[in-house]
């Protein structure tokens, strides 16, 4: 058969001349839909405000987090002090800059913790299937069973007081949630057409893994991630305010709340400020969250 | 307002939906005309995004608004205009506006008088509730009568479409995609309507269970004395079901007449490339022909002939502008110069 | 389906052991010996040594766990260490506050939040919809702590409406319940919003229109019950969360419940406490997520049916299998 030329083909062949075709990646697709998210924005724009006091704290803090000055004690907010004194004449805007550093810190290393135990175990059982998948799906079932905050606060009864003790105790309480979301995201790409279909041309089982599977999951993990953060923030304030987890003075946000927690009907902004902290924070990594996974995902719109 | 022509059921003229979206104006359908008379089966033909579900749609007054709107065009529906132009006062001057039905009016109209089976039937039924009361939902909805009487009623089309009435009490996912389509169109069928649109009704399923639905549905149009509007981009229903056939490309009819005309003498050159797309048992041909190029994008429809990109026979004076519906032979209607010119 | 409640009946036990022995481990990793928070310290080591053996502290770990799991099994959660009475008994006298509580929480959040989230869906893209969905992220950011000492600044300090801490009145229980009750409340909101709008755009939705439903019929028949699945299947989630805020938000209130026990146990080093109460919460939790599950069944009747036909999956993926092998 002949080769016909119609206008159709002429037109393309002119429009496309000379040009390399522009291939949108998911991954920039989600930035360009992220990007019009006001909601996601701003978030973001508070999480890297608390980034900059985390890293800059030495610079940004006018007193250090632990410096009593008597004679100031008990001071409502003024402008030698940004967020008033506590009942030590501690700075509390000092320890709220430095409040940042520790709570992201460790909220960042409870997250990667979860996901080099629980992730992983999540991904090997998603991707191994059958009894190993079993086996480590009723382990979580067993972790699980206990609700999150009560599993974490016996742990930190047991291991005591101290950043590595309540470390743990985040990680093995968040670890069901997390390998059950990566095993699901797994087994999402596991059945997916195009690994069925590289499967059949014979791609080899390491290739699949790190050049399909966790690609196309990463959106999903990406999104849990950040959740995650807001989650475990929370978690350890909860910890703080009760008086497990970290010691004073930890100028951790929860701990500074707890601190002034028995002032707080006198000095309210004793309370108001540390709260205000981990409230905005939390609510910058739900936001962002939420939009990273409408821009994951546009059709949950 | 009752019109002359009583054997018709449904007319539609000048027709013109467009979808706004962000990414600009999708001219869905532009200027098509045609009318269904009682008992009768009109196949419409096109490809994907000719434009078919939208005219569809339009007469159930189901469109998506917005996106969608209607720009011009009449839809009347055994007397009744569904759609159609008013004088309405715009300051000074009085202007014709394209007013529908309004949502409440056209509920008493749909699943009584006009009713519509669509392409998917894995997600059309609700997936929890039992497909007898989906059936029945609409019997006690426009015949008002109880609900035992629904039921019963619902059972009997149960068994008319070819499934056992003592599968009422199950659920949608019970049933196989050929089962499910039949529940759609004893949901249909249950008031007896006078229009019965069916969008792709077997394009999701396999080809045996879709001589047995087609079957079925043709017997119970003839019962029923349905008109129906057959919507497919499969020109071996058209031949199986359809009196008449019109055939959609950019949202136009391209060309329209009785079977015969279509298939023995087709005149427009798209037509006549759809029917040599078509594998054939008799000829023994070692290639098909597509047709080349990819369809008219409707956000971007050219000033001339939708066709002429990717048409074979195209020439100069076909660019100049829009070819006219002509009559090539009584009841036999094309849109193209050259039959226009008489040339072919 | 009796097949069905039986095995996820059964598979309770293996859990329950599960965190049986999480609980054993953590009292056997525990710094410091529970005699001293027995005795007084001028006790004597003849004292100390005959409570040693009394407790059992001498066998192997092995030995002592299997007396535990033994002990629990018939009722025995040991004595506390401050007050020297019975766990169990403690805690079930004290449940009762945390159900009451609970109980408040979800109704509020499922009776509240549902209704919102359809509410906020009918209205998408309009302030009313902005406003609930900016008010539900807000609510769902705020710790339980937070929350309570905002609630009391209002209701109790400023306006002196609602007592801050304690039971003297039952109005005691409205703060304690609104603000576990809250954060729920917003979680429900936002699932219900978003699968309600999923739900709204699906064909079943359009064939009732074609049908000629009214539309306030759509949304009851057709939309809701849909829309409720993935709510239903964080109800299980919910009242984990709410059971754990129970520990913080008791504590808060100064409520003798459960969560202000353990929470007590804790600063007290009460370890038979601290872990018969996480033990009872398992239970509890375990016992609620089964009930969840069971009800969820009759939601959804797609799994009902998954379970009937079992055997066929499992027909299929030993097809599946073979065929992997042949690869």
């Amino acid at each position: 058969m002949a080769k016909r030329m119609t206008p159709a083909i002429a037109r393309f062949k002119k429009k496309h001349a000379g040009k390399t075709i522009q291939v949108s990646t998911p991954g920039k697709e989600a930035w360009r839909r992220l990007r019009r998210n006001r909601t996601a924005l701003l978030g973001l724009a508070i999480i890297l405000l608390m980034l900059i006091a985390a890293i800059f704290a030495g610079w940004i803090a006018p007193y250090e987090y632990q410096q009593q000055i008597y004679a100031d004690a008990y001071q409502t907010p003024n402008a030698r002090h940004l967020f008033g004194t506590d009942n030590f004449g501690r700075d509390l805007f000092s320890r709220c800059v430095y409040g940042a550093r520790y709570s992201l810190s460790l909220g960042l290393m409870c997250v990667i913790a979860s996901f080099l135990t629980g992730g992983m175990l999540g991904v090997i059982a998603g991707y191994f299937g059958g009894r190993v998948d079993n086996l480590i799906m009723r382990f979580m079932d067993m972790f699980q069973a206990i609700p999150q905050v009560m599993l974490a606060i016996s742990i930190t009864a047991a291991l005591g007081n101290g950043i590595p003790q309540m470390i743990t105790a985040i990680t093995v309480s968040t670890m069901p949630t997390i390998s059950k979301n990566c095993r699901a995201a797994i087994l999402n790409v596991k059945n997916a057409d195009y690994v069925e279909s590289s499967r059949a041309i014979g791609v080899g089982r390491w290739r699949m893994i790190f050049r399909h599977m966790i690609p196309n999951s990463v959106g999903v993990m990406v999104i849990f991630v950040v959740g995650l953060m807001g989650a475990t923030i929370n978690m350890m304030a909860s910890l703080s305010y009760l008086g497990v987890g970290l010691n004073p003075p930890t100028p951790e946000w929860g701990l500074i709340l707890s601190d002034g927690k028995g002032f707080f009907t006198a000095y309210p902004h004793m309370v108001l400020f540390p709260s205000l902290m981990i409230l905005f924070t939390i609510l910058a990594f739900n936001m962002l969250g939420d939009g990273l996974r409408d821009a994951f995902d546009p059709r949950l719109k | 307002m009752k019109r002359e022509n009583n054997d018709t059921v449904v007319s539609i003229k000048d027709l013109v939906v467009h979808y706004e979206t962000h990414e600009g104006v999708v001219e869905a359908v532009n200027g098509v005309s045609f009318e269904i008379k009682k008992g009768e089966v009109l196949g419409l033909v096109g490809e994907t995004g000719a434009g078919k579900t939208t005219i569809a749609l339009s007469i159930m007054g189901l469109l998506p608004v917005p996106p969608a709107h209607v720009i011009d065009g009449e839809i009347i529906l055994d007397g009744e205009i569904l759609l159609g132009k008013q004088k309405v006062q715009k300051g000074r001057k009085k202007k014709d506006v394209v007013v529908a039905k309004s949502n409440h009016e056209m509920r008493h109209i749909r699943g009584k008088k006009v009713s519509m089976i669509f392409q998917d039937p894995m997600t059309a039924l609700n997936p929890v509730r039992y497909v007898g009361d989906q059936i029945a939902e609409v019997v006690e909805l426009h015949n008002i009568c109880s609900a035992k009487e629904a039921t019963q009623r619902a059972k009997e089309m149960m068994e008319k479409v070819g499934i056992p009435a003592e599968r009422y009490y199950e659920y949608p996912h019970q049933f196989s995609g050929g089962m499910r389509q039949r529940v759609i169109i004893a949901i249909a069928l249950a008031c007896e309507p006078e229009l019965l649109l069916a969008d792709e009704p077997t394009t999701a399923l396999d080809v045996t269970i879709q001589a047995q639905v087609l079957d079925m549905m043709r017997t119970l149009q003839r019962e029923q004395q349905t008109a129906l509007l057959m919507i497919t981009h499969d020109l071996g229903i058209v031949a199986e079901m359809c009196d008449r056939c019109a055939i959609i490309y950019g949202g136009q009819i391209v060309e329209c007449g009785d079977l015969e005309h279509i298939f023995d003498r087709p005149r427009h050159p798209y037509t006549r490339g759809l029917l040599s797309s078509i594998p054939s048992l008799e000829k023994d041909v070692s290639r098909l022909s597509p047709i080349p190029g990819l369809v008219a994008d409707p956000m971007d429809l050219p000033e001339y002939c939708t066709f002429y990109d990717r048409c074979d026979k195209h020439c100069e004076s076909c660019k100049t502008g829009d070819p006219d519906l002509v009559e090539a032979e009584p009841g036999h209607f094309v849109r193209c110069f050259r039959v226009e010119k008489g040339s072919v | 389906m009796t097949k069905f409640v039986l095995r996820r009946v059964l598979l309770m036990i293996p859990i329950l052991l599960g965190v049986t022995l999480l609980i054993f481990i953590l009292r056997a990793v525990t710094p410091g010996d529970p005699v001293d928070s027995l005795l007084s310290q001028n006790a004597t080591p003849e004292q100390r040594a005959e409570l040693r053996e009394e407790l059992g502290l001498n066998d192997p770990l092995v030995i002592q766990f299997f007396r535990y799991v033994k002990d629990v099994f018939t009722g025995d959660l040991g004595l506390s260490y401050s007050t020297r009475q019975p766990v169990l008994g403690e805690i079930l006298g004290r449940f009762p506050y945390t159900l009451i509580i609970c109980f408040g929480a979800v109704t509020i959040g499922l009776l509240l939040g549902l209704p919102l989230g359809v509410f906020s869906a009918l209205k998408q893209y309009t302030w009313v919809d902005s406003t609930i969905l900016v008010l539900s992220m807000l609510f769902a950011a705020c710790p339980g702590f937070v929350l309570a000492l905002v609630l009391i600044t209002i209701f109790s300090v400023n306006l002196g409406w609602l007592p801050a801490v304690g039971l003297a009145s039952n109005l005691g229980y409205i703060l304690p319940m609104v603000t576990i009750g809250v954060s729920s409340l917003s979680r429900y909101t936002r699932i219900t919003r978003s699968s309600f709008l999923e739900v709204i755009r699906q064909d079943y939705i359009r064939t009732a229109r074609a049908k000629g439903q009214t539309e306030g019929k759509i949304i009851i028949r057709h939309a809701f019950r849909n829309a409720f699945i993935p709510v239903a299947s964080s109800i299980g989630i919910q009242i984990g969360h709410q059971l754990g805020g129970a520990l913080i938000v008791e504590t808060v209130f100064g409520i003798p419940g459960i969560g202000k026990y353990i929470g007590d146990a804790i600063t007290a080093r009460n370890f038979p406490s601290v872990q018969g109460g996480v033990l009872f919460l398992a239970f509890v939790f375990t016992l609620i997520n089964l009930l969840v599950d069971l009800s969820f069944v009759w939601i959804n009747p797609r799994l009902k049916s998954s379970f009937v036909y079992e055997s066929e999956s499992r027909e299929k993926r030993i097809l599946r299998k073979g065929a992997r092998e042949e690869r």
